[in-house]
């Protein structure tokens, strides 16, 4: 056998186009579908109610010293489910806060280390933030209490970071 | 440059969405049905999405990427090589938080087709679709890999995006998250 095989495949998708040469995207379904977005996401701030329990029980796990892999998995999978679904509902501030979790707790999940004090202390300012966005509603960027939580995360992120920079190094 | 003439039609396409957060396949549900498409099933883990495989004949799948206990790369590779595997080529859009350079990379060296980056808008699975649909690519197997050509169709290596054999050696390089025109790059798109 060759080495490299090329296979022409059957086109099953030539049925969804009519007309030939690159379509034309067609605005009005765009807008519809982002309207239904929209409707989607108008209980948003309820339906996430959920997924913002499971995060503080495996953050309560976590500080109450069970050095649980599916813990930090369950805290970093919702993180990035926030991060992902935050801006699509109007929730800028969320996503940020997502994406600063799930950027933290992915290598720290990869190397299956043990949380320190102060990385259980990351974990829980970025739950506190979470809930603070919902129950104060902070559509957008969250005015200056968003950017007050944003920076109070990158803070204690850095300290965080420095700290396992620090040990690392001795 | 003249107006394109043709269009999409997405109201006779299957389409198969694995994702284990259910507002997401609620979410995608919903874009879909608006952008046309009225065939959809959803699975809310690999294996479930596996079996619906073996009688539901999809034309797209969306998969996302983080999941348990098999995440959406486990399910490509499956989707891809395993022997009772229902359609090896059927296209595949991976949805995903991540978007560092590596994991692009990951996707695309495991058959993805396409990459979304969530948060998820209309107009970019809409996009996706039609990339699809424009440029189907031809399916390559060596020894280590078997897809969709990830070579870009009569272009030279994309600007700023490393060629492929190069890969290897760029390892953990790249943290920083991707535009998506670097992404469809490094996808062949």
């Amino acid at each position: 056998m060759a080495e490299v095989e090329i296979i022409e495949t059957p086109n099953n998708l030539r049925k969804a186009k009519i007309g030939n040469g690159p379509g034309k995207l067609d605005k009005s379904l765009i807008a519809d579908a982002e309207k239904a977005i929209q409707a989607f996401g108008e209980d948003f701030s309820n339906w996430i109610q959920d997924d913002i329990g499971a995060m503080e029980a495996a953050r309560l796990s976590l500080a109450q010293g069970n050095n649980s892999e599916k813990d930090v998995a369950d805290v970093f999978r919702i993180a990035l489910d926030l991060k992902g679904q935050g801006v699509s509902f109007g929730y800028e501030v969320l996503s940020a806060v997502g994406a600063s979790l799930s950027d933290f707790l992915g290598p720290l999940r990869e190397s299956n280390a043990t949380l320190s004090s102060l990385q259980l202390d990351v974990v829980a300012a970025h739950v506190g933030a979470i809930r603070a966005v919902l129950s104060e509603d902070l559509k957008g960027d969250g005015g200056k209490t968003g950017q007050a939580l944003m920076n109070g995360l990158a803070s204690i992120v850095a300290k965080a970071r420095a700290q396992a920079d620090q040990q690392g190094t001795e | 440059m003249s107006e394109p003439t043709s269009r999409y039609a997405l109201d006779n396409i299957n389409v198969l969405v694995l994702d284990d957060n259910r507002h997401m396949r609620g979410l995608v549900q919903s874009i879909l049905h608006s952008l046309g498409v009225k065939n959809i099933r959803e699975a809310a883990d690999a294996a479930a999405a596996f079996k619906e495989l073996q009688h539901f004949l999809a034309d797209v799948l969306i998969v996302d990427w983080h999941m348990e206990p098999l995440d959406g790369l486990d399910f490509v590779r499956l989707v891809r090589t395993a022997k009772d595997s229902a359609n090896p080529y059927v296209p595949i859009i991976m949805l995903t938080g991540y978007t560092e350079y590596r994991r692009v990379v990951e996707a695309r060296d495991a058959g993805v087709n396409e990459f979304l980056a969530k948060p998820i808008s209309a107009r970019a699975l809409y996009q996706r679709f039609a990339s699809i649909i424009d440029n189907p690519r031809p399916f390559i197997r060596t020894k280590s890999y078997f897809g969709p050509d990830r070579r870009r169709q009569n272009m030279g290596a994309p600007r700023g995006v490393p060629e492929r054999r190069k890969d290897a050696e760029e390892g953990e390089a790249g943290g920083e998250g991707l535009s998506q025109s670097e992404v469809e790059s490094l996808l062949g798109g």
